[in-house]
């Protein structure tokens, strides 16, 4: 009985694995072969040829160094617009609060295409069709939900003891907010900030749809990538485009695991 | 009394008058938290505000650290009303129940906190801070997150970033609640001692009576935001002016009606109080009551005898015919018949004391 279950678990995790780190493994390789193809059984050869296609081409560079600089200034822009607002709904009681905090997941119950073509005409008349801002606002959208729920999660577990406690010591609010609320709320802000991250460095829907042909980002690219490029390029963009999800994951661990917010504060 | 002040902590030059509350109210939607409430504490003094939860004395507290805005009254802290200034200009300095310890800071930038908002010079700030904490004896924990150091030392150090506040008056929120039993004694001496050695004006509250009696110089106990009585630990345990105060300070035999001719006898809703220690058991027919010993509870260092009193043939009103009696190591054993005698018995009418309160032996303070 033990034996069965333990075979059984154990085809489960295999399975898994091959789930999980297969199609990597079919990327990983793909990325450094000449050519592998049917019916033979092993690539004819390694090669690095690929990624030097990649890194020449301008055209894929440029995508490349879109997608860097959008990230970064869609995690910003979305900063500044989101965490005042996490902050209410963490700590003010207002009219429609509620409703307002619900109403954040529209952007995410429609489907994104139908939206984003709504989206297209409303850019045309506003002229924001290929510029920086409208795809800077498609981006945004795209995050606002974890740049709110989840710093209003973190604003609302710092306990209003250790807000009151420096309020008496002699701090004004806004010293309350930037020496202890803020500090204690970061690693939650971070987790938020690194996956408003990820999602601008995946959007491809918008992105193409309002700046195509002029500002390409590497999710866009892969578009073209995979209809005109051998399959060995787009291996090698795809493991491009996974590496800073994968850094920033790892860099992030800790702070999402550990939870030191609880620390030191006698929760009972 | 006269108190050195400690030469660790400076006091600035002030005319100490000690905290003044007058008229103070509370209400939360239709309930009446504190109602038109009157106290003064002298300058050096420990007052607790002791009740059980709900009776407004948490509130109070918040209302004069300055997290509560109040609905009437006035807050005076040495002569200064304080009672619309936000909680950061009030000079008044609280220890949280939970510690509320910025547990991203040292023990040092916790106690130092307070004081780098007032632009005190570095070499100051540091000469303070260690002065206050080798006054709580905590200097060796000063680069430890409060996370690693023990509920004690976290306590002290809560009380150690009150202190180098030198607040005119110091706000105590069930501090030692988070105790366990036995640190909890040592803590409220230790607490107790440095307030009297620094002369500093304390508001203490706690549900707990132990705590208010060992520490106070005064106690008001609270009942429905109001103060029931507001006298010094023994006067309150000897001399209570309400069933209330009776029954909440201390442990309480409550017979329904009068003691006269070896029974109970109702008589105008008059209640007979006695505490259980001015309970004796003698031999039966030679006390003031009799009855049968229902059990006999080891307490330790003494025992609690509970006796069934005869019962008088009346319906009881209020009250009850069971009764407790307190000695150490009575000779009496479950279902014996004993006597038992009640010294400095008390009357309450509709809960307010209708005999004249025996006179206490206040030792001279």
């Amino acid at each position: 009985m033990d034996r069965v279950a333990r075979t059984l678990l154990g085809v489960v995790v295999a399975g898994l694995c091959l789930f999980v780190f297969g199609p990597l493994l079919w990327l990983g390789a793909h990325a450094f072969v000449s050519n592998w193809t049917y019916p033979h059984l092993l690539p004819d050869g390694l090669t690095l040829r690929w990624w030097r296609v990649v890194l020449d081409d301008p055209n894929l560079a440029a995508a490349v160094q879109n997608s860097l600089t959008f990230a970064p200034l869609t995690v910003l822009a979305s900063a500044v617009i989101c965490l005042p607002a996490a902050y209410a709904f963490a700590r003010h009681d207002f009219f429609g609060r509620r409703t307002m905090l619900i109403g954040l997941f529209a952007t995410n119950a429609f489907p994104k295409m139908g939206l984003f073509a709504t989206m297209a005409s409303l850019f045309y008349a506003l002229d924001l069709m290929q510029t920086v801002l409208g795809i800077l606002i498609v981006h945004v959208i795209g995050t606002v939900v974890f740049m709110t729920w989840i710093p209003a999660a973190a604003f609302a577990a710092v306990p209003r003891s250790l807000e009151e406690a420096a309020r008496d010591a002699g701090a004004r609010p806004l010293r309350v907010f930037f020496t202890v609320t803020l500090p204690l709320a970061l690693p939650g802000i971070l987790v938020a900030a690194i996956m408003s991250f990820l999602a601008s460095f995946d959007e491809a829907q918008g992105t193409y749809l309002i700046g195509a042909p002029d500002y390409m980002t590497m999710p866009t690219q892969m578009y073209s990538l995979v209809l005109n490029y051998p399959k060995q390029v787009a291996a090698v963009f795809s493991l491009m485009l996974s590496a800073p999800s994968v850094l920033l994951l790892l860099l992030v661990r800790r702070q999402v695991m550990g939870g030191h917010l609880a620390e030191g504060f006698q929760i009972r | 009394m006269s108190r050195a002040p400690d030469p660790r902590v400076v006091t600035e030059a002030i005319t100490p008058k000690g905290l003044r509350i007058r008229g103070l109210r509370k209400v939360f939607g239709e309930k009446v938290v504190v109602a038109d409430f009157d106290l003064d504490v002298r300058p050096g003094e420990l007052v607790s505000l002791l009740g059980p939860s709900g009776c407004g004395k948490t509130t109070t507290l918040r209302m004069v650290a300055g997290f509560l805005a109040a609905d009437a009254g006035r807050i005076e802290i040495d002569g200064s009303d304080v009672v619309r200034l936000p909680p950061d200009r009030r000079p008044s300095a609280m220890v949280f129940q939970n510690y509320a310890l910025w547990p991203h800071m040292s023990v040092f930038k916790n106690v130092a906190y307070p004081l780098k908002l007032r632009r005190l010079p570095k070499a100051e700030i540091e000469r303070r801070v260690l002065g206050v904490l080798e006054l709580v004896d905590l200097a060796h924990h000063r680069d430890s997150r409060p996370a690693t150091i023990s509920g004690g030392e976290q306590q002290r150090a809560a009380l150690a970033r009150a202190l180098v506040q030198e607040p005119h008056v110091l706000l105590l929120d069930e501090p030692l609640s988070n105790l366990d039993s036995k640190l909890r004694v040592k803590v409220r001496e230790d607490i107790r001692e440095l307030q009297q050695r620094l002369g500093i004006t304390t508001v203490l509250v706690t549900h707990d009576q132990d705590e208010a009696l060992s520490m106070s110089d005064r106690v008001a106990v609270m009942n429905d935001g109001r103060i029931e009585q507001f006298s010094a630990p023994d006067e309150l345990y000897d001399a209570p002016r309400t069933s209330f105060v009776a029954n909440f300070v201390g442990q309480l035999n409550t017979l329904p009606g009068v003691v006269t001719g070896g029974r109970v006898a109702p008589r105008d809703g008059i209640l007979t109080c006695v505490r259980p220690e001015h309970t004796t058991c003698v031999a039966p027919g030679s006390g003031d009551l009799d009855g049968i010993v229902r059990r006999v509870v080891p307490r330790g260092a003494f025992q609690e005898v509970v006796i069934d009193l005869d019962s008088s043939g009346d319906e009881p009103t209020g009250g009850s015919t069971t009764v407790r009696s307190m000695a150490v190591r009575p000779d009496v054993s479950p279902g014996q018949r004993v006597g038992l005698r009640l010294e400095r018995p008390m009357s309450f009418r509709d809960g307010a004391r209708v005999d004249s309160p025996a006179p206490t032996h206040t030792p001279g303070r």
